[in-house]
C-alpha cells in the first residue's frame, strides 16, 4: 500500500511523545535540477514491510527500566543507582577493589560494566542517589573521577503540526552548489548517528505491552526507511538496551531517523527530501531510548500500567560507549543531537578519544535559551553538555540553530561555547514551514497518547525543530569536506569556521551564532592563492 | 644619423657588430707583430680600428673575396631571443599550498636593441607560465588540499634597459632593470562568475647576465632577474593566511638568440 502522506508533529523528543495531525503535502523543490543536485521529489509514501517472522524485541533489563521510570517520575537528570567511575592509570585490580569497598553495597570489580580500559559503570542496589555514590568514590585515592550516569535528551523542541513542505534549510546553506562540487560524499566514508537509532531491518518483533487492562504480547512491525537501504548501514550498535554491537538497531522514537535523514537520506530518487551526504555509509548507534523502549521493557518484566510519557533519554555511559564504538569502527563523522546541563567527564574522555581517532564530532548546542519544559526549571540558557566541551576540542563543534530568516532560533542556547550555526528550524517564522522537514517514522503510528499497539514500519515527512536538527547539517557538510580529502578533524573544524557566513556581527564570533552560518559550498571550494 | 649609417652598413654586410672572424684574428696577429696592437692583461685592445680594417680588407683581397668594412664593436644591433625561465617565487608558501611548488618554468622571448649609446641597450620581453594545482585551505600554517583543480597563469611583460660591458671577447656581461606588467589569473573548476581571478599587476625587475657568442649570429646567455610585484596578492586566499603579498621572485633565465 502506497499513499502520499505528510504530517506535522509536535515532538516532545525526550519522551518520544508525539501529538500530531495529518496534512496533505504539496511541495516541489526548485533550483536543484542540476548535475549533482537533487531532483524535485514527491511526498514520501508510507511503507509497510517487508517483514520477516516475529522475533522477540530486544528489551533492557526490568530493573534498569524501572530506574529510568523513576528518573522520569522524580525529574532526575541521572539514572538512579548508577555511577560511572574512572580509576587512575596504573591502579591494580586490588586497588580498584579497595576503592569500591567505600560503597555500602561492597561491589565486586568483576561485576562492573566496563566502558573503556579504566572506566566502568556500577549499578548500586542499595544507594539510589548517584551523587552520594560519586562523592563516596571520589574520596578514594584510586579514583580519577566518579559521576552519576547522566541522562541526555534530544534537543528538538515541541511544535504544532502543519502542511508546509519546504526544505528551505538546504537552500540557506547553498547546498545545490555544494553538491556541484561534491555530490553526496563518498561511499567509503562512515557517519555515525549516535541517537535513538535508525531501523536497520524490516521485520516484525514480539513485545509485551500494557493494553490498558492487561499485559499483552503483540506483534510490532518495523521497516527500514524507504529513504535508506540496508546496504548503506554499517556496523549498527545498540548501547541503549545494553545489547552493544549487533546487527539490528530499531528506532522507536523517530529522532535518530530524522537526524540521519538530514545527514544523508537517499537523494535523486524522486522520493521525499534530500540528504546532504547521500552517498556515505551510516552507522546507527543507538544510545537513547524513548517511550516504547521503556514500555516494552516495563511490561516484559510483568509490571502493569504505562510508563510516564517523559521517561527515556540517553545515559552518558551509553553515550560514551557509543562514541568510542563509532570511533573504533571507522566513523569519521559522529553526530550528537542530544544534551543535558550537567558536565560529564566520561563524555569529555569519549570526545577526546573520538577526535584522536580521526573523527569529527558535531554536537547540538542546546534548546534552553528560553524556559522550556525539557529544560531545568528556573534556569535560563544554561550551558549544555556535551556541547560545552566542544569549544576546547579541535575537531568537535557545538552547533546553534537559525530559522528561515537566518536569525537566532528562539530556543537555541547561546554562550561562549557555541562555534557554528546551521538551520534548525523556527516555527515562529511561518509555522511548521519554518521547521526542518525530513523522513522519519510516521508519528501517529506510535503516539502513546492515542496508540496502544504501535507500529514502526511506516514513514513520512515530518517537521522537527531544534539544535538537534542543526547539528546534522554540520555533520553532513563535514562528511562532504572529508570526502573531498580533508581528513584531520581539527582542519575540518577550522575550515567550517573560516568559511562561515558571519551572523550578528560583521566578522568574528558571537555567543548566539558562533562563527556564523555554515557554508558547505564555500568550505568545499576552499581558497586559491589570491 | 651616424647610428643609422652604422646599422645600415652592418645589415648590408651581414656582419655581427662585435664578431671577430678568423681573418680578423689573423690581422690582429699581424698588427701585433708590427707593434700596432698593445696587449694589456688578457684582453686585446685595438689601437687603430682603421689599421685593422685595412689589414682585413687586404686579407680578403688576397683570398679573392670582395673587401668589406666590418662594423665598429659598438655598432647598433638587435638581438632577438627566446627564453626559458625558472621562477622561484617570493610567495613561496602560497604557491606551495596550491601548486605544490613555488618554482615555475616559463617560456618566452624578447628583443634587445643593443649599443644605443656605447653599451646601453633596451629590452622588451614576455614570458608565460601556467601550472595546475588544487585549491587549498590553511590551518595552523599547514596547507590542506581540497582537490579542486586550480590553474595559475602568469605572463609578465618586461620593458627596460641596461648596460652591456663590451669586452671584445665572446662573453659579454650585462646588467639592467625596468618595469613589468604582469598578467595574472587563477581559474578553478566549479568557480562562479567573479570567483576566478584575472588581474594585471605592475612591478619592476633588475637583471644581470652574461651572453656568449657561439657563432657570429648566435648567442646564448644566462641571466638572473629579481622581480618585485608588490601588493598583488594577500588580500584573500591562502596568501592572506600566509601573509604573502608579492608575486615576484628570483628568476634564472637561459637565452638563445640571434643577433644582427
Amino acid at each position: 500500500m502506497l499513499k502520499r502522506t505528510s504530517v506535522g508533529v509536535c515532538l516532545i523528543a525526550a519522551a518520544g511523545l508525539v501529538v500530531g495531525t495529518t496534512g496533505r503535502r504539496v511541495r516541489a523543490q526548485t533550483s536543484e535540477r542540476r548535475a549533482g543536485a537533487p531532483t524535485a521529489r514527491r511526498g514520501i509514501p508510507t511503507v509497510v514491510g517487508p517483514r520477516g517472522p516475529a522475533s522477540v524485541y530486544p528489551v533492557m533489563s526490568a530493573a534498569r527500566a524501572l530506574n529510568f521510570i523513576e528518573a522520569a517520575e522524580r525529574g532526575l537528570d541521572y539514572v538512579p543507582g548508577e555511577v560511572i567511575v574512572k580509576f587512575r592509570s596504573g591502579v591494580t585490580v586490588t586497588g580498584q577493589q579497595r576503592a569500591l569497598m567505600a560503597l555500602r553495597s561492597r561491589p565486586i570489580v568483576t561485576d562492573l560494566k566496563w566502558i573503556s580500559g579504566d572506566t566502568a559503570l556500577h549499578r548500586d542496589e542499595l544507594e539510589y542517589d548517584a551523587h552520594i555514590l560519586s562523592a563516596q568514590l571520589l574520596e578514594q585515592p584510586e579514583v580519577a573521577y566518579a559521576e552519576p550516569n547522566y541522562i541526555r535528551h534530544f534537543q528538538s523542541t515541541p511544535n504544532d503540526p502543519g502542511y508546509a513542505q519546504h526544505q528551505w534549510n538546504f537552500g540557506a546553506i547553498d547546498m545545490p552548489r555544494a553538491w556541484d562540487i561534491n555530490p553526496g560524499g563518498t561511499s567509503s566514508l562512515i557517519v555515525a548517528i549516535v541517537d535513538s537509532g535508525i531501523t536497520t531491518v524490516s521485520q516484525t518483533f514480539s513485545a509485551y505491552t500494557w493494553n490498558g487492562q492487561a499485559i499483552q504480547l503483540i506483534s510490532v512491525p518495523f521497516a527500514i526507511s524507504p529513504e535508506f537501504s540496508a546496504s548503506r548501514f554499517i556496523a549498527p550498535a545498540d548501547f541503549a538496551t545494553g545489547s552493544g554491537a549487533q546487527s539490528i538497531v530499531l528506532d522507536l522514537d523517530g529522532h535518530g531517523t530524522h537526524v540521519a535523514s538530514t545527514i544523508g537520506e537517499n537523494t535523486n530518487n524522486n522520493l521525499a527530501e534530500a540528504g546532504i551526504a547521500y552517498n556515505v555509509k551510516l552507522m546507527p548507534v543507538k544510545v537513547c531510548f524513548g517511550y516504547w523502549d521503556l514500555q516494552f521493557a516495563f511490561s516484559a518484566a510483568g509490571n502493569t500500567g504505562s510508563v510516564p510519557p517523559n521517561a527515556g533519554g540517553c545515559t552518558t555511559a551509553a553515550l560514551a560507549s557509543g562514541i568510542r564504538y563509532a570511533a573504533d569502527n571507522g566513523a569519521k563523522v559522529i553526530n550528537l543531537s542530544l544534551g543535558g546541563v550537567s558536565p560529564s567527564s566520561i563524555e569529555q574522555d569519549a570526545l577526546n578519544y573520538a577526535v584522536s581517532k580521526g573523527a569529527f564530532v558535531a554536537i547540538s548546542a542546546g534548546n534552553c535559551y528560553q524556559p522550556n519544559p525539557a529544560c531545568p526549571p528556573g534556569v535560563v540558557n544554561p550551558p549544555a553538555y556535551p556541547a560545552s566541551l566542544a569549544a576546547n576540542i579541535d575537531g568537535a563543534m557545538a552547533v546553534a540553530a537559525v530559522g528561515p530568516s537566518l536569525t537566532h532560533a528562539f530556543y537555541s542556547s547561546a554562550g561562549p561555547y557555541v562555534e557554528i550555526s546551521a538551520p534548525g528550524g523556527n516555527d515562529l517564522e511561518g509555522g511548521i514551514s519554518g521547521m526542518i522537514w525530513q523522513a522519519t517514522i510516521f508519528p501517529p503510528d506510535s503516539n502513546p497518547s492515542t496508540v496502544i499497539f504501535p507500529r514502526f514500519d511506516r514513514y513520512a515527512e515530518v517537521p522537527y525543530e531544534g539544535t538537534s536538527m542543526a547539528a546534522p547539517h554540520v555533520s553532513g557538510a563535514a562528511a562532504l569536506i572529508i570526502s573531498q580529502g580533508v581528513t584531520n578533524p581539527a582542519v575540518v573544524e577550522a575550515l567550517i569556521k573560516q568559511t562561515a557566513r558571519p551572523l550578528g556581527t560583521a566578522s568574528g564570533r558571537s555567543d548566539l551564532f558562533g562563527f556564523g552560518l555554515i557554508q558547505p559550498r564555500a568550505a568545499l571550494f576552499g581558497f586559491g592563492i589570491k | 644619423m651616424r647610428l643609422f649609417f652604422k646599422l645600415a652598413l652592418m645589415v648590408a654586410l651581414a656582419l655581427p657588430s662585435s664578431s671577430v672572424c678568423a681573418q680578423e684574428r689573423a690581422a690582429v696577429d699581424d698588427l701585433r707583430e708590427r707593434g700596432s696592437v698593445s696587449v694589456a692583461s688578457d684582453s686585446v685592445q685595438i689601437d687603430t680600428g682603421e689599421s685593422l680594417r685595412a689589414v682585413t680588407a687586404s686579407k680578403r683581397l688576397e683570398s679573392g673575396q670582395p673587401p668589406r668594412v666590418p662594423p665598429a664593436p659598438d655598432a647598433l644591433g638587435v638581438r632577438a631571443f627566446g627564453t626559458v625561465d625558472i621562477n622561484a617565487l617570493t610567495a613561496q608558501s602560497s604557491f606551495n599550498a596550491v601548486l605544490g611548488t613555488s618554482r615555475l618554468t616559463a617560456f618566452g622571448g624578447g628583443i634587445d636593441v643593443l649599443n644605443i649609446w656605447r653599451g646601453l641597450f633596451l629590452r622588451a620581453a614576455v614570458s608565460t607560465t601556467s601550472k595546475t594545482g588544487s585549491r587549498a585551505f590553511v590551518a595552523n600554517g599547514q596547507a590542506v588540499s581540497l582537490n579542486i583543480p586550480l590553474t595559475v597563469s602568469m605572463t609578465p611583460v618586461e620593458v627596460g634597459g641596461g648596460w652591456r660591458f663590451l669586452t671584445g671577447t665572446r662573453a659579454t656581461p650585462y646588467v639592467g632593470g625596468g618595469g613589468l606588467a604582469q598578467f595574472y589569473s587563477e581559474k578553478s573548476n566549479f568557480a562562479a562568475p567573479g570567483e576566478n581571478v584575472s588581474q594585471t599587476n605592475i612591478g619592476y625587475f633588475a637583471l644581470g647576465g652574461i651572453e656568449v657568442e657561439t657563432v657570429r649570429w648566435l648567442v646564448v646567455g644566462v641571466e638572473a632577474q629579481f622581480r618585485g610585484v608588490p601588493h598583488a596578492i594577500g588580500q584573500s586566499g591562502v596568501s592572506q593566511s600566509f601573509g604573502e603579498t608579492n608575486l615576484g621572485g628570483f628568476t634564472t633565465r637561459v637565452l638563445i638568440g640571434v643577433k644582427h
